[in-house]
């Protein structure tokens, strides 16, 4: 296990490595630099300005030169300075992770606490009425393109009835304290995360439906049965928890998408989250950002992907390393 | 026993990852607090504001932030709205765009071929930390655009001010030092002359040859020239005279000979993809510190309150770019400013500090909170909290409508208007031209005949796209230059109506016939490439649509390529279109030298004509208006008349406000592009 666990860092370092070549020549291949960016449009700035702002960002070096000198940086742990936010890149995600996570990780129980449950209940009601209801929903909820529903959810709730914000994090007007302030980041947060969880939840909830259909016709369910087991036992104990495994796989791998941020749900309402932020920098050529942020969610989809291997040796005493 | 041991272990680990987010929230909300330490004790000194009526809170609706909220940093306009609120300006703009007094003064006078603005500020002025206003301020700010490490929009540092380029250019690459001596330099105190030999006589040559085959495979590529080794040729297509069997070499020296040794504008203007700087040893582009310039001679303080710039030629913005400034206090952000490190001045650009109408309080959850400041030079304002806070385009209506802001900047379009209408009793809105237009462009090295291009403009029906778009809210204008600036020739006739006959006899003029439905020159159809971003709700759209219609009737074809706005600016600069739709933003001034003078960086048009150049340089340096109106018209027409440019549409800017929470007649009588509520803040009520 042990063994398993090093061999797995270790490629780890090489699939990073590769990914931040593969990042950095695909940034610096994008057309349409950061310095032409910035200054299109603008009739005053002279070919001298803009030579100097390429030497000042290291524009003006080559591909592989540029790729050098920001590993060398990088593994000194300093990932640079953002172009267009002109602070540290740490800084900036530091910055904009709070609500991406919020809005993420509230999303992610939430669509736990819902599918799982539905899940098995569509699974043991397998062709009824109760069970296309809970699919056809979760299909639906697939299908529908978030801004869409935004905009629905927001002209009925907000503008509609008027007891939801339209946007935002917190009512500027006001100048709430304390728990007030909780309660108003609580009625922001309400229309993104029903936008979220409607939207997200139908994969899990077929994962689950479909897992569970596997094991009710499993053997052991059956032997549990035929022992004369109660209903509640059997699902409970027997068949729930062989469940679990695939799951606690599909968990772990979500974990990079609690900090990607969603960039539409965060642009329709107006809240500063990291989906935005990096949507941003890819239109403007923010390499330093763009590299940081990138090399972020690499570290963790590979911490993502090491943990749930791991785990799934935990829970399935089959599966051994 | 031991699995269970691992199960928990992991479990820590995968709350650990998750944790990383809520420690952030408590660092983000320390830095709040810290900013928010600084504004209170500056309160203490000073009485508060307090609201009259039920709104003590002006929220105005924004865009996106970048969080820099510098003056001499800011790249996006809205970080900008933020500064005009917090810092105050020596001149500012009246409704006509006219520079006006605001906390100073400036006048000109000419001596001896120079001229000398002086620049001398109000007394009793005091920073919002209780310091007082000086001169030194100014300055300190001029030195921050001038710094050779400057990376914000200023062109100050470009300016013809005395020792100026000695000041920004005292540490350069390698190579342009090199180049700036030249190959007879014998002052050797900064490199040695072996390396000043490898330099023009082996390494140059070599990267110029590099830069000029590079042009001659593309040429290839292109299907202009037979092989990598036909220079000749291929140097023809671009333009360019080298003699049969000549080399690369050859090539580039014809190059260097036509740009009169300008090599950054030759390697800027020609490139075939890479810069010749790039194809020098990296050794070239280290920079080394000249000599030790720590003053730019032409900046002088005369006394605290007094400074005087000296221009070596006259400038018809000079005053603007002189006085036009942000009051920036040195005692705060330069503290550690050292020439050629600007890093502690940019460390402040979340908390900033100035003179102006409020002071900055926080920037958190998309909002940035300001608070009146009661020392405010021109009275404190009246609304005690203002707010920025960010919203979604799409949103800002409903928003108003629904009291959740105040004021905002709605894309203008004719539906936000109508909604304006119907709502009067709640809302009020303003209209003013926006400070730019759109246009067509045509890139005369790859359209070269000028009769195809009068023909190609012959077929842009610009009224019916623009007003099916705009309506009201847009005017289609006949010169390239927004009529925001005053040297607009207000009276100017089409020059290129639409008249489809009349683009078939230019193109026939041209050379081309209609053989079996194509319209064709020595067997080739006349095919036109453009480019235009986001087609799908792009106002100059229809015109590009009649145009194919137009020109397949003829024979002929559009190919429309609808583009990622920055793969088209890629694709314009690169020369790869022949046609290309965009606009231009920001004008302050009748300069047109950076788009249409033959050294402009942005000249795509690829159109070079002294008669142009010299009408240009005389503009700059003509200070009667209306003698320089008139050159600026003349320039136009012969603009109009190489059919490079098809000016399109002027549109509109729009402003919406809360007609319940704001005081509608306090705002400003006439709002224009120069002139807006915020000119006026401290007038400002709220109900």
């Amino acid at each position: 296990m042990r063994q398993y666990i090093i061999k797995r860092v270790v490629v780890s370092f090489i699939v990073l490595f590769l990914v931040s070549i593969l990042l950095y020549s695909i940034a610096r291949s994008v057309p349409g630099d950061y310095v032409a960016n910035v200054t299109g449009g603008n009739p005053n700035i002279t070919p001298e300005m803009q030579q100097r702002m390429r030497e000042l960002y290291g524009l003006d070096k080559g591909i592989f030169e540029g790729y050098v000198s920001w590993l060398k940086d990088a593994l000194h742990g300093d990932l640079g300075t953002s172009f267009k936010y002109q602070k540290p890149v740490v800084e900036v995600i530091k910055s904009y992770m709070a609500p991406t996570f919020a809005l993420a990780f509230i999303s992610m129980v939430l669509e736990i606490l819902l599918a799982i449950p539905l899940g098995i209940i569509a699974a043991r009601k397998q062709y009824s009425m109760t069970d296309y209801t809970i699919v056809a929903i979760a299909i639906m909820g697939i299908s529908l393109p978030s801004f869409f529903f935004a905009s629905v959810l927001r002209r009925w709730l907000s503008i509609g009835l008027g007891i939801l914000p339209i946007s935002g994090m917190v009512t500027a007007r006001a100048n709430y304290q304390g728990f007030d302030l909780f309660i108003d980041y609580a009625k922001h947060f309400t229309l993104p995360i029903i936008v979220f969880v409607i939207n997200g939840i139908g994969g899990l909830l077929r994962y689950v439906r479909t897992n569970m259909l596997e094991v009710l016709s499993a053997d052991y369910v059956r032997t549990a049965r035929a022992k004369g087991l109660p209903e509640r036992k059997v699902i409970g104990k027997h068949a729930f928890r062989n469940t679990l495994i695939p799951i606690v796989t599909m968990v772990g791998g979500m974990i990079p998408s609690l900090f990607s941020g969603a960039v539409i749900t965060e642009g329709i309402f107006s809240l500063e989250g990291l989906g935005r932020v990096a949507l941003d920098s890819v239109y403007n050529g923010d390499i330093p950002y763009l590299m940081g942020f990138n090399m972020f969610i690499a570290v963790l989809t590979l911490i993502g992907t090491l943990i749930s291997d791991i785990l799934y040796a935990v829970v399935d005493p089959r599966v051994r390393y | 026993m031991k699995k269970a041991f691992l199960s928990v272990l992991l479990c820590v680990a995968m709350c650990a990852t998750l944790l990383v987010g809520c420690g952030n929230k408590e660092a983000a909300a320390t830095t709040t607090t810290d900013s928010s330490a600084t504004t209170e004790t500056t309160d203490e000194a000073a009485e508060t504001v307090t609201a009259p009526g039920t709104y003590d809170t002006l929220v105005v609706g924004t865009q996106v932030f970048d969080g820099v909220f510098s003056p001499l940093f800011y790249e996006s306009a809205y970080d900008g709205q933020v500064c005009d609120m917090i810092f105050t300006s020596v001149c500012v703009l009246d409704p006509d765009g006219k520079l006006v007094d605001n906390a100073g003064h400036v006048e000109v006078k000419e001596e001896g071929g120079k001229y000398i603005y002086t620049v001398t500020l109000q007394d009793g002025l005091k920073f919002s930390d209780g310091e007082p206003v000086t001169i030194d301020d100014l300055i300190f700010a001029y030195y921050v655009y001038a710094d050779p490490t400057y990376d914000g929009n200023s062109t100050f540092g470009t300016l013809d001010i005395e020792g100026m380029a000695d000041y920004v250019n005292s540490a350069a690459p390698l190579w342009k030092c090199l180049m700036n001596a030249t190959a007879d330099n014998t002052d050797f105190a900064n490199w040695d002359e072996d390396t000043q030999k490898k330099f023009f006589e082996e390494d140059l040559p070599t990267a110029g040859a590099a830069f000029a085959q590079e042009i001659v495979d593309y040429c290839v590529d292109a299907g202009y020239a037979a092989d990598a080794n036909d220079v000749s040729t291929a140097a023809g297509a671009w333009g360019f005279e080298v003699a049969e069997g000549g080399t690369a070499e050859d090539f580039f020296n014809a190059m260097v000979e036509a740009y009169g040794g300008d090599l950054l504008n030759l390697s800027n203007t020609e490139s075939a993809g890479s810069s010749l700087f790039d194809l020098l040893d990296p050794a070239y582009t280290e920079a080394i510190e000249l000599t030790d310039v720590n003053e730019i001679t032409g900046i002088k303080k005369v006394d605290d309150l007094t400074c005087t710039v000296t221009f070596n030629s006259a400038n018809i913005s000079g005053d603007k770019l002189v006085a036009w400034q942000p009051l920036v206090p040195k005692h705060y952000y330069g503290k550690d400013f050292k020439k050629g490190d600007l890093t502690s001045v940019k460390a402040l650009n979340n908390a900033p500090l100035g003179s102006g109408a409020y002071t900055f309080v926080s920037y958190d959850n998309n909002i940035v909170t300001l608070a009146a400041n009661p020392g405010y030079f021109k009275g404190a304002p009246q609304i005690p909290n203002l707010k920025f806070q960010v919203v979604d385009e799409n949103t800002k209506v409903d928003l108003i409508l629904n009291g959740d802001i105040d004021i905002t900047d709605p894309s203008a379009s004719l539906e936000v208007v109508a909604q304006m209408e119907e709502n009067a009793d709640k809302a009020a809105y303003s209209l003013v031209d926006n400070p730019g237009y759109g246009y067509i462009g045509i890139n005369a090295e790859n359209v070269p005949d000028l009769n195809v291009r009068k023909g190609l403009m012959c077929l842009m029906n610009r009224e019916p796209a623009v007003k099916s778009y705009y309506g009201e809210l847009a005017e289609v204008i006949e010169r390239p230059m927004t009529p925001t600036v005053a040297e607009y020739p207000r009276d100017a006739k089409p020059v290129y109506s639409y008249d489809p006959a009349k683009a078939l006899e230019y193109f026939k003029e041209a050379g081309y016939e209609q053989k079996d439905g194509k319209l064709v020159k020595n067997g080739e159809q006349l095919v036109i490439k453009v480019g235009i971003g986001d087609a799908s709700s792009h106002p100059s759209t229809p015109i590009l649509t009649q145009m194919a219609n137009d020109m397949a009737d003829m024979g002929a074809e559009l190919v429309v390529n609808d583009l990622q706005f920055s793969v088209l600016t890629d694709m314009v600069k690169g020369g790869e279109l022949d046609m290309w739709v965009m606009a231009w933003g920001n004008a302050t001034d009748c300069d047109n030298t950076q788009m249409f003078g033959s050294k402009g960086g942005s000249n795509y048009q690829h159109y070079y004509s002294d008669e142009i150049d010299a009408l240009q340089a005389k503009i700059l340096q003509t200070v009667d208006f209306d003698e320089r109106a008139a050159l600026v018209a003349e320039e136009l027409d012969l603009i109009m008349d190489a059919a490079i440019y098809m000016p399109v549409y002027q549109r509109k800017n729009m402003e919406i406000y809360n007609a319940t929470t704001l005081n509608i007649d306090t705002l400003p009588e006439r709002t224009t592009t120069y002139y807006n509520y915020a000119s006026q803040i401290e007038k400002l009520q709220m109900n």
